[in-house]
């Protein structure tokens, strides 16, 4: 969690090292930028992919807050980075459209003291999350590419709870083989059941994993 | 004065034969002058006719009586001449001398007779005397006409049928004699032979008498006839004085109608012209837009037109039949203020239509003066400016609330300026503080006023921030979207918003809403806010005592709309038992910037009123009737609503 920064866009001075002094009270690390520009240039300077959390002032010149936003996205940063609006007087409907759009959340100023912290924590733990379940991802990812090619056909099939006679049939391989495949699978992922092996599917499809979805689409 | 409606039906076909009639009276006299007349004239004509009856009559008499008196006197002519006769002696020598001798005829010839001629038996002449031959006769120039005689026989008893006498005299002589003036004066009186030849007469040859004439045969001489003709002729019934006076009195008559028939016309043309200009002022008068009505000086109403009547409702004979208290109740004074002016300046009053509904009518008054000049009365003029006072008070209330739309939305703009203003160093304000307390947890030596200082720093600036972002909330300009509802769920879910924080403090709340309450168009978001912000007024209201806290909440069916407005209006009335209005108006308490609370924006209420105005609708205070403030709302219906905001 440490390694997550705060990466804060607001063009009023004030209120940037504010939240800022604020934000590192908590021991959260605080980065500022007075643009929008500034910003997108700062990450595109980064090596590695920023971890952490984007906050953005709606009302900034030359870029927008939206802006920004989309710019992120455009950057593939949407997803990655949770986006915390700060809304000003009047900008409510485009805080909301930015939701619309993926944003985490927005903040209308002034808040109330607590409210701005507990937003930045839950989305520090949605982006821990989400990296997480993107580290999953790619295990899983990995675990499947270590198949065979005839292994990852006969999976939806075993998740399906297909008897090894009937696959034999459909595959137009031995019963033996098929029961090697699926004892091959079963250690391979590390599962006992075909209900797990389902689950597993489902999230390795979700992840972006090439399955075939049954033998017959074949 | 007239009071044409009352004349005009009942009796206008009475009316029309009458002046038939009327037109034709001209010629009555005249008609009957022509009746008189020809009665007298009838009357004349007997009279004229009984006349000559009479006068024949007595012209016969005379004639009559006159013969028997020639005859008798011819009588006594022939007796004198018998004797005469008797006493002549037998034919001698002298016959002439013989006959002078005798004193009969001598007194004969000096009486009447002409001559007398003795003859004897044989018819030879005896003797002759003449009276011209008698001396100291006079020369009478006669003879001319005709001559009678009379005969005697000269007979005795010794020698019968001797002779015969005969006396020769003139019947003028016997006509003319004096004796007959009387009648000569009166008549021509002619002596006719059997062949109607005039043997004498009274008059001269070329005289004619023209009058009445009557004959009869002349016993006394044969074969002749006596006529009497009057000498004046009896004037024809026509020429009689009564019928010329008559005549004359006819032709006065007749002129007197050519010049009563000009007058009749003269007049008539003047009636007419009257009655067409009368019709025109009745028709003025009943068309006029203004009302009119005349009094007398005791205040009985003399006349009304069809306007006046309209204004109050009631029918002419209604107001003829009313006491003059009554009547189009105008409180004495206000015509007695303009009895002292005495000025046609306009002054306004409030009547009843009978109907029930009020009148804002403007009274001119003036006095009512008769042909003499002396005031008779008091004349009206009334203009009925109800529906100039409703205009001018919708012109005005739509004035007030585009004031106050423009001092909210000056208001909205300041609001919303300072709010942005603002909103930067409050959160600047409120992430310092917040980051203060935070990093003074870290602290060992932890001074706890500091972290009190830090917290009761970042709390007041939160709250400051709360403070514009509520009237930054309330004062944001947002379109109203007007549609239809039902008042009554829009009260209920205000009320359960609200009813957790309420009952937190101690207040409950009760429900009165009417069912039957037809929809109003509104904004939604708009009239929630109102019924909110009420609710909350009326809780805050009694946040500080001690007693019952308890509000009451009624819907219903407004029976008193707005001056001018047609019923139908939608109210709603939050009632609470806390301090009550403390004596302010609702002027007061809709003033922007004026609070009771010590937190308060003093925009709720000058909110609230604003929208209730976007709406058209009215909002109320007042104390409750037993402690507490009352405040209620009204809504017009909805068709009236759309009519006044079609924007």
């Amino acid at each position: 969690m440490t390694d997550q920064t705060i990466f804060l866009c607001d063009d009023d001075e004030g209120v940037r090292s504010s939240i800022s002094f604020l934000l590192r009270q908590h021991g959260l690390r605080v980065v500022t930028y007075a643009s929008g520009p500034e910003l997108l240039a700062a990450l595109d300077a980064l090596a590695v992919a920023p971890r952490g959390i984007c906050i953005l002032d709606v009302r900034m010149e030359p870029l927008s807050g939206l802006q920004v936003h989309e710019a992120l996205i455009a950057r593939d940063l949407g997803q990655r980075m949770p986006m915390l609006f700060l809304s000003g007087h009047g900008d409510i409907p485009m805080a909301v459209g930015a939701m619309a759009r993926g944003a985490f959340n927005f903040v209308e100023k002034p808040y109330a003291n607590d409210d701005l912290v507990q937003l930045i924590n839950r989305a520090l733990e949605l982006e821990v999350q989400w990296h997480s379940r993107m580290a999953r991802h790619d295990a899983l990812r990995q675990l499947i590419a270590g198949l065979s090619r005839q292994q990852i056909r006969l999976m939806p099939m075993v998740a399906a709870g297909e008897l090894n006679k009937t696959i034999a049939w459909k595959m137009e391989l031995s019963v033996r083989t098929v029961e090697e495949h699926r004892r091959k699978i079963f250690d391979r992922l590390n599962l006992h059941s075909a209900a797990e092996l389902a689950t597993l599917l489902a999230e390795a499809r979700a992840a972006g994993v090439d399955i075939p979805l049954d033998t017959e689409a074949l | 004065m007239v009071k044409p409606s009352q004349l005009s039906r009942n009796d206008t076909t009475a009316h029309s034969w009458l002046s038939d009639w009327s037109r034709h009276l001209w010629a009555m006299p005249l008609l009957l002058s022509v009746a008189f007349t020809a009665l007298v004239v009838v009357w004349a004509q007997d009279n004229d006719r009984l006349e000559r009856e009479t006068l024949k009559r007595s012209v016969m008499a005379d004639t009559l009586s006159l013969e028997a008196q020639l005859a008798s006197r011819l009588e006594t002519e022939t007796a004198k001449l018998r004797a005469a006769a008797a006493r002549l002696p037998a034919p001698g020598f002298d016959g002439n001398r013989q006959l002078a001798a005798l004193p009969e005829i001598a007194a004969g010839l000096d009486r009447r007779w002409i001559s007398v001629i003795w003859l004897n038996a044989l018819g030879q002449i005896v003797g002759e005397t003449r009276r011209d031959q008698r001396p100291g006769a006079q020369r009478q120039a006669q003879t001319e006409g005709i001559t009678l005689h009379l005969v005697a026989p000269t007979s005795d008893e010794r020698r019968p049928q001797t002779g015969q006498l005969i006396a020769r005299y003139d019947p003028a002589d016997l006509i003319k004699s004096k004796d007959f003036w009387w009648l000569a004066a009166q008549y021509q009186v002619q002596l006719l032979s059997g062949l109607d030849q005039v043997i004498v007469s009274t008059e001269s040859p070329g005289h004619v008498a023209v009058g009445e004439s009557y004959e009869m045969p002349f016993q006394a001489i044969g074969d002749a006839k006596l006529r009497l003709t009057q000498r004046v002729r009896q004037p024809h019934w026509f020429s009689t004085l009564p019928v010329i006076l008559m005549a004359g009195f006819l032709a006065l008559i007749a002129a007197a109608t050519v010049l009563l028939r000009r007058q009749m016309n003269k007049v008539a043309k003047a009636e007419s012209a009257w009655r067409t200009e009368a019709a025109w002022r009745q028709s003025l008068e009943e068309s006029a837009l203004v009302g009119l009505r005349a009094r007398d000086m005791e205040g009985n109403l003399l006349f009304a037109n069809r306007t006046f009547c309209d204004m109050v409702g009631y029918t002419l004979t209604e107001l003829l039949e009313q006491p003059p208290s009554l009547d189009g109740r105008t409180p004495g004074k206000s015509r007695s203020a303009t009895k002292e002016s005495g000025k046609p300046d306009g002054q306004e009053t409030r009547w009843r239509h009978r109907d029930g509904r009020m009148l804002d009518v403007m009274v001119f008054e003036s006095p009512l003066v008769d042909g003499q000049g002396q005031q008779v009365g008091w004349m009206g003029s009334f203009v009925d400016v109800t529906e100039r006072k409703r205009l001018e008070e919708l012109e005005r209330r739509q004035r007030e609330v585009l004031a106050n739309h423009a001092r909210l939305s000056t208001l909205g703009e300041v609001a919303s300026t300072l709010a942005h203003e603002l909103n930067q160093p409050l959160t600047s304000i409120v992430s310092y503080s917040a980051g203060i307390a935070k990093a003074l947890e870290r602290q060992t030596h932890l001074d706890p006023d500091l972290v009190a200082a830090a917290q009761a720093l970042s709390g007041h600036a939160s709250q400051a921030g709360d403070i514009v972002h509520r009237i930054r909330a309330r004062l944001a300009r947002r379109d109203p979207v007007m549609e239809s509802g039902a008042i009554n769920p829009m009260v209920a879910h205000a009320v359960a918003l609200l009813e957790r924080d309420l009952k937190r403090s101690g207040v409950d709340i009760s429900l009165d809403l009417d069912n039957g309450l037809p929809a109003v168009s509104m904004d939604r978001i708009g009239i929630e806010q109102v019924i909110s912000n009420l609710l909350r007024n009326a809780g805050d209201a009694m946040a500080g005592g001690t007693g019952k806290k308890h509000i009451h909440v009624r819907t219903w069916l407004s029976l008193e709309p707005p001056l001018g407005q047609p019923p139908g209006w939608v109210a709603v009335e939050v009632t609470d038992l806390g301090t009550g209005l403390g004596g302010r108006n609702i002027e007061t308490l809709t003033e922007p910037f004026f609070s009771t609370k010590r937190e308060g924006t003093g925009l709720g209420l000058a909110i609230c009123r604003s929208i209730l105005e976007s709406h058209g609708g009215i909002l109320h205070a007042q104390n409750a009737p037993i402690a507490g403030a009352q405040f209620s709302f009204s809504l017009p219906p909805e068709a009236l609503s759309v009519e006044a905001h079609p924007s």
